[in-house]
């Protein structure tokens, strides 16, 4: 075992693994969710227990294994007693997760070749994508998110950590938001993830303090996520008149105060706290920290229109204003009112016939009529037929789904009934990543929820249908979001995709019809259904209807999430939504669509949100992510970092994408080193163009598009890197720090640097070893003179000797 | 039954609904390549070497897994299709570990069989292995002799002990009286026109035997008294004991079948034109040629020698080809030997169809240079060293201690290395291993926990074959997919030992295996060609 330090494994008895068969089922269907209690239960997967499993079960030991070793989320050596998740997604990426990752390994002190400490306290793992994007740099110890970490404030984390690791993940949401009307005023507090990861649990204690320090009957109204995910936490007031303020990046601290500017406290409380303000006045701030941090957000303030007033609310119809589980308000909002159409008073061919009418198509990525896929299973001659929501979202830099579940969870349940009811199905299962504990939590809530009130089991308003919704939990495996990967997985099989046809709509779960949609298609459909299909397709383009939804993170400086009219342009979005890219810079391009996706550069920008114009430049609309990207990033570098991201999460089945992604990354890795060939930019585009066209799934035929957009759109970039050069200066192997004339020996850098390659030299011109510097980036941005500069690192540039380009063009694409 | 119509290249076929595109294609006659798909087992679907077009839609299919359809345009072997196959093919082979032909092997120029040759000299089918050096060499004894052996310096097993003596042990095959019978060589009657060989060197012999072998009548021009031409340039040549067993095998091995023409200079253009238009085609093998006499010749000279098709080994005279120094001046004896055999392939279609025949090598994996400590992987295919093995040019036994040595050897040489389907595709497809090269290699693993087999992840292309065959069977353990990836192997479940892996189908599935990942430990398929005529 290669982890002599991490703690000594637990016994592991037999009864205990029985116990769980019992507990989880011991059909063949049962092989990922026992693995995942198994892995619960002992941090890791005791070959003792697997080899039970086999032994009192139906799971054959070639499947068991299989499966076990499949998926990332499963470890065959024990661990450590906390996990330190360090996402690489993209968002975190541009904003430097690997220095983050690094020095989370340097402050643990875990040896080389090791993933836990040497007290096996901590196990350290990438992860790509924890959801809350637009706080990247994202780091998750056990079931805590921390965002906007560095390389400097590790450490922070880890005391912050120790201190409250007894809190234990609980959803803070709280019972249904009460309807009285004689409350004086109300306080919504947001508590999507990125909220929670942002402190809103914090806040809202102390929100509640400061309201009943005021005497008055204040409510505080938990709501979804508001979109506005960059400013998090927010809160938002709304008085008796109904007058509603916003507030952003909310601290405990502050609480008190913007209560305060609403509501008077009464009586002698008043006068107390007024005398207290008084004294506040004096002193002026300084306890609470720096007061530009919250910001109330005017709604006239002409970012948050901005943000705002493009935005179209369909599947997040009352954002910001919805009790996630309060099922009486989802009523009250015209909340299953489709559904309840549906089975009393309209027929299957009707409501498919409206789906159709709509151009409603699919929001999973490919865009494939909804319509359509539910009447070819509607019309399969098999009785017993499926519906699956497809939520293992997956895609590094995108949380749309994950927020709609979180937030709308009733929306998304009822879309998926209704698709039920309309293809006559009586199974349906909701397959949710598993690194989304929150929307595990609040589906599974809704559910139940729904299933008391008799929306979900037998005789559904009398009608004689039956309906059952269950599930299942994924393994952290990008693939599995493919539709045949996905239903292997539920169906306890390792999640690789198979060759389409047939479709899960003719042959899906256990051999029958299967209509499997993504969330966001199916979040659509009750609004569809209200308002009537014209509504819908009224807006759009004329093959591309209704709204997106997306996550727009990155080098933005408002991240969060948005949704939009299809037709909208990608500059729209950036600029006008997102104020463009943070910090005055100038944003370069956008990366549309995830590891399927390709990057558009900003003189393409006029570019409709459209699945035929996206394709139209290599892009995709993929599953919605946008990553922005400005000045400091390197196309080079985004590809690279993308393939390794595909070449990870290729399930190895067939030759062109497991080989393939494997070359090309191996070559992007030279690229970025500055050791890469004069002909390697011609077997780039050749290895591209076979990955793209003989891979068996959408992952490998996809896989490609980063490189190939990149190439066509930034060459020069990479033809600089041919020449040992990175014109950004990210690539570490092509850069090297080196102080300038401006410092005044302050020390600061030699401080904050990890490795000590600044010898500290007080008052003097301070000097960097490049051969210690890890590349960390710290003393750069500590420096107060910004003495400290990026320049080429000429020693690099060993580029090997010139060779004559072989014959191996690429052929035309057909 | 319902049908359904498609065409394959042009070509319309009616086949049942729910068949694939391969089954179509089969009924056609038309040759599509597979690697994972296998009669009888459910499909995978995951080489992809079976690629062909829609034409409607322009999408590649995997012909095997693809249900036909009603109307599908399929094409199956065009220009495009070829090159697509012959891609995939060189990314599965970018990741593939394997020696097709041992290092030693490869090291010969003549390409003797090495690796058989101690196989079959290590079962004691002595008869058999002096045969084939025989055929391989043409002079096995002469170059016992005189060979500098450059296959020893490539020998696995000096990476461990010591080099295998091969050079001895073709010598002592060559001579031995226990052979000698077998080695007097059984001629196929004269059927062919007579082709002319000017120089009695071992280019020169070497194009002479394998014409005559080929069944042509062949007639040698030397113009010395002696045959061996640069044989006798060797420092071992020196030694008395090589001209009486050079004698002795010119006798035996090489015999009286040819027209050996002593003392007969050909200089003139006059001479040579004779010569040409008397013989169907004329082969070249003067050791050396000055730049005046091929300007006499009117032949094409380069600053070392003539200039020649690189293929096919024809000058710029129709029908005049050339081997050995003439082309390439150098010093290796069996270089010459080799080039004759090159140049006696070309000549035989030349003269049966008056377009030479092309000498492509065959496709060949290389592992390259082994990682210190690899090598003990092979040590149980070799016998035990005894130390060096006595009794070097002096022996002609073919005694007890020759066996042993014999026995030594690796058998680095892939056991399927004849009936590999990979490497056979490789070869149809003119498939480049180095396009898609990796800066880096795993580490070469032979595992041995079988008793009859032995597997070789390095060269599984993870087809699942042998996954689908023990599943099929109900075996308890079976091998499965084991992580994912790039990094994705196939291993007996919980990683176990290969016997309780492969259970009790452990045979079908080394059948089955397209490639040699899975082969038994103890058999390798007779060692067949390194090249291919076309
Ligand atoms: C590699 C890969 C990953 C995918 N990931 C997702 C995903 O995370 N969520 C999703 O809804 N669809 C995903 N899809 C698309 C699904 O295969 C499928 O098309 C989709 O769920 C169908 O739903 P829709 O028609 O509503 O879009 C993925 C496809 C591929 C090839
Ligand atoms: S394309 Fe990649 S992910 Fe899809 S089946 Fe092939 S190897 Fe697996
Ligand atoms: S398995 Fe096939 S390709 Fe690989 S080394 Fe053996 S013969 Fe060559
Ligand atoms: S001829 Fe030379 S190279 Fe060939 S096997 Fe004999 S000694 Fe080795
Ligand atoms: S061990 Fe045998 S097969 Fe291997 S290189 Fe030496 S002689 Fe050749
Ligand atoms: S070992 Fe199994 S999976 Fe690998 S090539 Fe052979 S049959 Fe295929
Ligand atoms: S949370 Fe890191 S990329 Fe999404
Ligand atoms: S999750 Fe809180 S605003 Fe998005
Ligand atoms: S994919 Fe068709 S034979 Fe392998």
């Amino acid at each position: 075992m290669k982890n002599p330090a991490s703690k000594a494994p637990q016994e592991v008895r037999l009864d205990e693994v029985d116990r769980l068969i019992e507990q989880v089922g011991s059909s063949a269907e049962h092989a990922l969710p026992l693995l995942q209690a198994l892995q619960e239960r002992y941090g890791y997967l005791p070959e003792v227990a697997l080899r039970r499993i086999v032994e009192r079960t139906e799971i054959t030991a070639a499947n068991l294994w299989s499966v076990a070793t499949f998926y990332p989320q499963l470890r065959l050596r024990p661990a450590g007693r906390h996990q330190i998740c360090v996402c690489v997604g993209t968002a975190c990426h541009v904003k430097g997760a690997e220095r983050v990752y690094e020095a989370v390994q340097r402050e643990l002190r875990i040896p080389e070749g090791s993933d836990t400490d040497p007290d096996g306290e901590y196990t350290v793992r990438k992860v790509t994508c924890l959801g809350c994007c637009t706080l990247a740099p994202v780091v998750m110890v056990d079931h805590v998110t921390y965002g906007h970490r560095t390389a400097d404030n590790l450490r922070a984390m880890l005391e912050d950590f120790a201190r409250h690791s007894a809190r234990a993940m609980a959803d803070p949401l709280s019972g249904d938001n009460q309807s009285d009307a004689s409350w004086e005023g109300e306080v919504r507090i947001g508590l999507g993830s990125c909220c929670i990861a942002g402190g809103s649990a914090r806040v809202e204690a102390a929100l509640r303090e400061a309201i009943q320090r005021t005497g008055r009957r204040i409510r505080v109204r938990h709501v979804g996520c508001v979109g506005m995910c960059h400013q998090t936490p927010l809160v938002e007031v709304v008085t008796s008149e109904g007058q509603a303020v916003r507030y952003s990046r909310v601290r405990p601290d502050d609480v008190a105060r913007i209560i305060e500017a609403h509501f008077q406290p009464t009586g002698v409380r008043r006068f107390l706290r007024l005398a207290e303000q008084a004294v506040e006045q004096v002193l002026g701030y300084g306890v609470g920290g720096d007061p530009s941090s919250v910001r109330q957000l005017d709604p006239r303030d002409s970012q948050v229109e901005a943000f705002t007033c493009r935005q179209m609310h369909i599947a997040t119809e009352y954002c910001g204003s919805l009790h996630p589980l309060d099922l009486g308000e989802y009523r009250r909002h015209g909340g299953l009112e489709a559904l309840r159409q549906c089975l009393t008073s309209r027929t299957f061919e009707d409501v498919i016939e409206e789906i159709e009418r709509s151009g409603l198509r699919g929001r999973g990525g490919a865009g494939f009529p909804t319509g359509l896929k539910w009447r070819r299973v509607r019309a399969s001659a098999d009785p017993i037929r499926y519906v699956i929501c497809n939520g293992d979202e997956g895609d590094p830099g995108a949380f749309m789904d994950r927020m709609l579940m979180e937030s709308y969870p009733y929306r998304v349940l009822e879309g998926l009934i209704i698709a039920a009811w309309a293809v006559g199905a009586r199974e349906g299962i909701l397959y949710i990543r598993a690194e989304y504990p929150l929307a595990l939590r609040r589906i599974g809530a809704a559910i139940e929820r729904l299933r008391q009130e008799g929306w979900i089991g037998r005789n559904i308003l009398g009608t004689g249908w039956d309906l059952e919704l269950r599930i299942a939990r994924g393994g952290g495996a990008f693939v599995c979001g493919e539709e045949t990967a996905l239903i292997a997985s539920i169906e306890g099989r390792r999640g690789s995709p198979s060759l389409r046809p047939p479709y899960p709509a003719e042959r899906g779960y256990r051999g029958h019809p299967t209509l499997v949609n993504n969330c966001e298609t199916l979040a659509l459909v009750p609004w569809i259904l209200r308002h009537g299909a014209e509504a819908f397709a009224s807006i759009g383009t004329p093959h591309s209807k209704g709204t997106k939804v997306f996550a727009l993170a990155g080098k933005v400086a408002r991240g969060g999430l948005v949704e939009v009219p299809m037709g909208i342009t990608l500059r729209q979005i950036v600029e006008d939504i997102g104020g463009g890219a943070a910090g005055g810079r100038r944003w370069k391009a956008v990366q549309v669509g995830g590891p399927s996706g390709g990057c558009v550069p900003e003189s393409l920008g006029d570019t409709p949100v459209d699945y035929e114009a996206l394709q139209a430049v290599g892009a995709m609309m993929g599953s919605g992510g946008l990553v922005v990207l400005d000045e400091a990033d390197c196309m080079v570098d985004v590809a690279r970092y993308f393939l390794s991201f595909t070449a990870r999460e290729s399930c190895g089945k067939c030759s062109p994408c497991r080989v393939g992604t494997q070359r090309m990354l191996e070559i992007l890795d030279r690229l970025c080193e500055g050791r890469a060939r004069p002909d390697d930019l011609m077997r780039l585009e050749e290895i591209a163009e076979l990955t793209r066209r003989h891979s068996l799934c959408g992952l490998g035929r996809t896989a490609p598009n980063p490189v190939l957009t990149t190439l066509r759109f930034f060459r020069s970039e990479y033809e600089a890197h041919l020449q040992g050069h990175c014109p950004a200066g990210r690539c570490v192997k092509l850069i090297r720090y080196e102080v300038g004339p401006e410092c005044i020996g302050c020390t600061r850098c030699a401080q904050v640097c990890p490795v000590g390659a600044i010898p500290p030299n007080p008052y003097r011109p301070h000097v960097i070893r490049a051969d210690a510097c890890v590349r960390c980036d710290l003393c750069r941005t500590s420096c107060p003179t910004q003495a400290i500069r990026i320049v080429p690192n000429t020693n690099a540039s060993t580029v090997a000797p010139v060779q004559p380009p072989e014959l191996c063009t690429a052929e035309v694409p057909s | 039954m319902k049908l359904v119509k498609v065409s394959i290249d042009g070509r319309a076929v009616t086949v049942a609904e729910g068949s694939t595109v391969l089954d179509a294609a089969r009924t056609l006659g038309i040759e599509i390549p597979t690697l994972c798909h296998r009669d009888g087992l459910p499909h995978y679907t995951s080489c992809m070497v079976c690629a062909v077009r829609d034409l409607a839609s322009g999408r590649w299919i995997p012909a095997c897994s693809q249900p036909v359809a009603e109307g599908m345009e399929i094409e199956a072997s065009s220009e495009l299709v070829h090159r697509a196959r012959q891609r995939i093919l060189e990314l599965l082979l970018s990741e593939h570990l394997g020696d097709c032909e041992a290092p030693c092997r490869r090291a010969c120029p003549a390409s003797l069989r090495i690796p058989e040759m101690c196989r079959l000299t290590r079962e004691g089918r002595l008869d058999e292995a002096a045969r084939l050096v025989v055929e391989d060499l043409i002079l096995p004894v002469a170059l016992g002799w005189v060979c500098p052996a450059p296959c020893e310096r490539t020998c696995r097993r000096a990476d461990h002990d010591r080099a295998l003596a091969i050079r001895e042990l073709h010598r002592r095959l060559g001579c031995s009286p226990d052979t000698a019978a077998v080695r007097t060589p059984r001629w196929p009657p004269r059927i062919g026109p007579t082709v002319a060989v000017i120089g009695g060197g071992p280019s020169g012999i070497s194009a002479a035997v394998a014409l005559r072998r080929r069944g042509y009548a062949v007639h040698v021009f030397e113009r010395s008294s002696r045959l061996g031409g640069g044989l006798w340039a060797s420092p071992a040549a020196a030694n008395p004991k090589f001209a009486q067993a050079f004698a002795a095998e010119l006798e035996q091995h090489v015999g009286v079948e040819i027209e050996w023409h002593l003392n007969t200079p050909i200089e003139t253009a006059e001479e040579l034109n004779h010569i040409c238009s008397s013989h169907a085609a004329t082969v070249l093998a003067l050791g050396s040629i000055e730049p005046e006499q091929s300007r006499a010749w009117g032949l094409a000279r380069g600053a070392r020698g003539l200039i020649v098709d690189p293929a096919t080994r024809q000058t710029n005279l129709p029908g005049v080809f050339a081997a050995g120094g003439v082309v390439q001046p150098g010093k290796m004896a069996v270089r010459s030997i080799a080039d004759g055999q090159r140049v006696a392939a070309a000549v035989a279609g030349y003269v049966r169809t008056g377009h030479p025949t092309v000498w492509v090598s065959r496709f060949d994996s290389r592992v390259g240079r082994l990682e210190p400590g690899e090598v003990q992987q092979w040590v149980p295919d070799g016998g035990p060293d005894r130390g060096a093995f006595p009794g070097e040019m002096r022996s002609e036994q073919l005694d007890a201690a020759t066996i042993a040595e014999a026995a030594r050897c690796f058998g680095c040489d892939c056991r399927k290395a004849a009936t590999c389907q990979l490497r056979r595709y490789a070869d149809q497809y003119g498939a480049d291993a180095h396009r898609f090269e990796s800066p880096t290699r795993p580490p070469v693993i032979l595992r041995r926990d079988h008793p009859q087999v032995v597997y070789e992840p390095g060269k599984c292309i993870r087809c699942g074959i042998c996954v689908r065959i023990a599943a099929a069977a109900g075996e308890p353990l079976g091998m499965t997919f084991q992580g994912r990836g790039y990094s994705e192997q196939v291993a007996p479940s919980f990683n176990d030992g290969l016997e309780a892996g492969l259970g009790r189908v452990w045979r079908e599935c080394v059948a089955a295996c397209p490639t040699a990942a899975l082969a038994l430990r103890d058999r390798w398929d007779p060692m067949g060609p390194d090249h291919i005529e076309r």
